[in-house]
């Protein structure tokens, strides 16, 4: 499902019908055609077809003018799914509500890598740290969404499209910058959160790191039941240095 | 192996492990729980803290045997008819997590440190979770949230001594 891109003002094109894309990769808008809008009006549904340089990999916007962003990182709790919806919520004008991110899950979107270092949402960070200013908050997360071009190419997508439509200038933000409640906090506080340590499969079993009570000690005995794991004290028991044992 | 019944969330649950089986890995491998949390395996995060017979413990050092037929209370069980505790709430309007992995250590001691005592000060809100870590140093906005969950528990202390919200 791809299409020429089109230069559209974000007015016109939230107003267009139908199923209207975006491409994250940077301020790139593009228009289908109502039939295709049509088609792919189940696309939230549909299994994801995620290859990097179809542009509703990154957004799509339903008829109901729900907004989902996809993007390929998975952060730690820093909020930036939050921080996407923002930047995603001032480039097209839409309440901030009404966006949602989806992210890490390589089934619903491309591999962007891990989100360290603030990749997720910087790079003017050395830009302006190079002309000797200051960087607002802003500016640095509205940079979040071009970033993912470099990204890309790194981790062997293949979006390159650049779009025509003017990148909205930091003095017109409306969302970036504002407090925005983080989506992610009650999962967590409620226990819904998925975690990797929930991950089970069928004949798996675990592995712990047991560490000695004690700098120096090393391991005098390792036995069967501690080796499987059915104790909490750890695996091994210790000989401490100065010649007391501990189990 | 040997059969245990256990009294979790209000439930009697069967489970089956060596008599001196971590509680948390009982509750997470057999029962499918997702709030208690394996953290350092050594009693020194609490992230895997339930309530046994009201009082905040480490399961995963707490033998299965030593906890029959205590009441287990645990983050899975807070919520309760789609409500979750007022804890809980007051942690989301706080925003008192960033990875939450630890989220569990700090509602479950909370909640037993409110039923004693419904009125902490700050400095005993520090010293009861003084043991507790978190790596993302959420610790005030941690503080925050007990001190908003205390607030809200005694306003409704009249209408219902559950914390529910
Ligand atoms: S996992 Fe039990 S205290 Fe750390
Ligand atoms: S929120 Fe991450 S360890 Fe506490």
């Amino acid at each position: 499902m791809s299409a020429a891109p089109d230069t559209l003002d974000r007015r016109q094109f939230l107003q267009g019908s139908g199923l209207l894309l975006v491409a994250a990769g940077g301020a790139t808008l593009l228009r289908l055609p109502e039939a295709q809008a049509q088609q792919a009006g189940t696309i939230a549904a549909a299994v994801r077809d995620i290859a990097p340089e179809q542009l509703d990999t990154w957004i799509t916007i339903d008829t109901a003018g729900r907004v989902t962003a996809f993007f390929g990182k998975m952060d730690m709790g820093q909020g930036v799914d939050t921080a996407v919806a923002q930047i995603v919520a001032d480039e097209l004008d839409v309440a901030v509500d009404r966006v949602s991110v989806v992210m890490g899950d390589t089934h619903l979107t491309p591999n962007q890598g891990g989100a360290s270092g603030s990749s997720a949402c910087r790079q003017r960070v050395s830009a302006g740290a190079a002309a000797g200013r200051t960087i607002t908050y802003g500016e640095l997360i509205a940079d979040g969404f071009r970033t993912p071009l470099q990204w890309n190419r790194q981790f062997g997508n293949g979006l390159a499209v650049r779009g025509a439509a003017p990148v909205k200038q930091v003095a017109d933000y409306q969302v970036v910058g504002k407090p925005v409640a983080r989506k992610d906090i009650a999962g967590k506080v409620l226990a819904t959160t998925e975690y990797c340590v929930h991950v089970s499969l069928p004949g798996m079993l675990h592995a712990r790191v047991v560490r000695p009570p004690v700098a120096g000690s090393v391991p005098a005995v390792v036995d069967e039941l501690h080796r499987r794991h059915r104790r909490s004290a750890g695996g091994a028991g210790w000989r401490l240095p100065g010649g007391g044992g501990a189990r | 192996m040997a059969q245990f019944t256990l009294s979790v969330d209000g439930e009697a649950r069967q489970v089956e492990a060596q008599p001196e089986t971590p509680l948390l890995y009982v509750l997470r491998g057999q029962l499918g729980l997702k709030g208690p949390k394996f953290g350092c395996g050594f009693a020194q995060c609490g992230a895997c803290t339930v309530i046994v017979n009201g009082a905040a413990a480490r399961s995963c050092m707490l033998p299965v045997s030593a906890v029959q037929d205590q009441p287990i209370r645990t983050l899975d069980g807070l919520v309760k008819d789609g409500k979750p505790h007022l804890v809980q709430l007051a942690f989301i309007e706080e925003e008192a997590a960033q990875c939450g992995y630890c989220t569990n250590a700090w509602v479950m001691n909370v909640v037993a440190l409110l039923e004693r005592n419904s009125a902490p000060t700050k400095d005993q809100i520090r010293q009861e979770l003084a043991g507790l870590k978190c790596r993302c140093g959420m610790h005030m906005a941690i503080l925050r949230a007990v001190l908003r969950a205390a607030a809200q528990m005694r306003k409704t202390a009249g209408a219902t001594t559950t914390g529910q919200a």
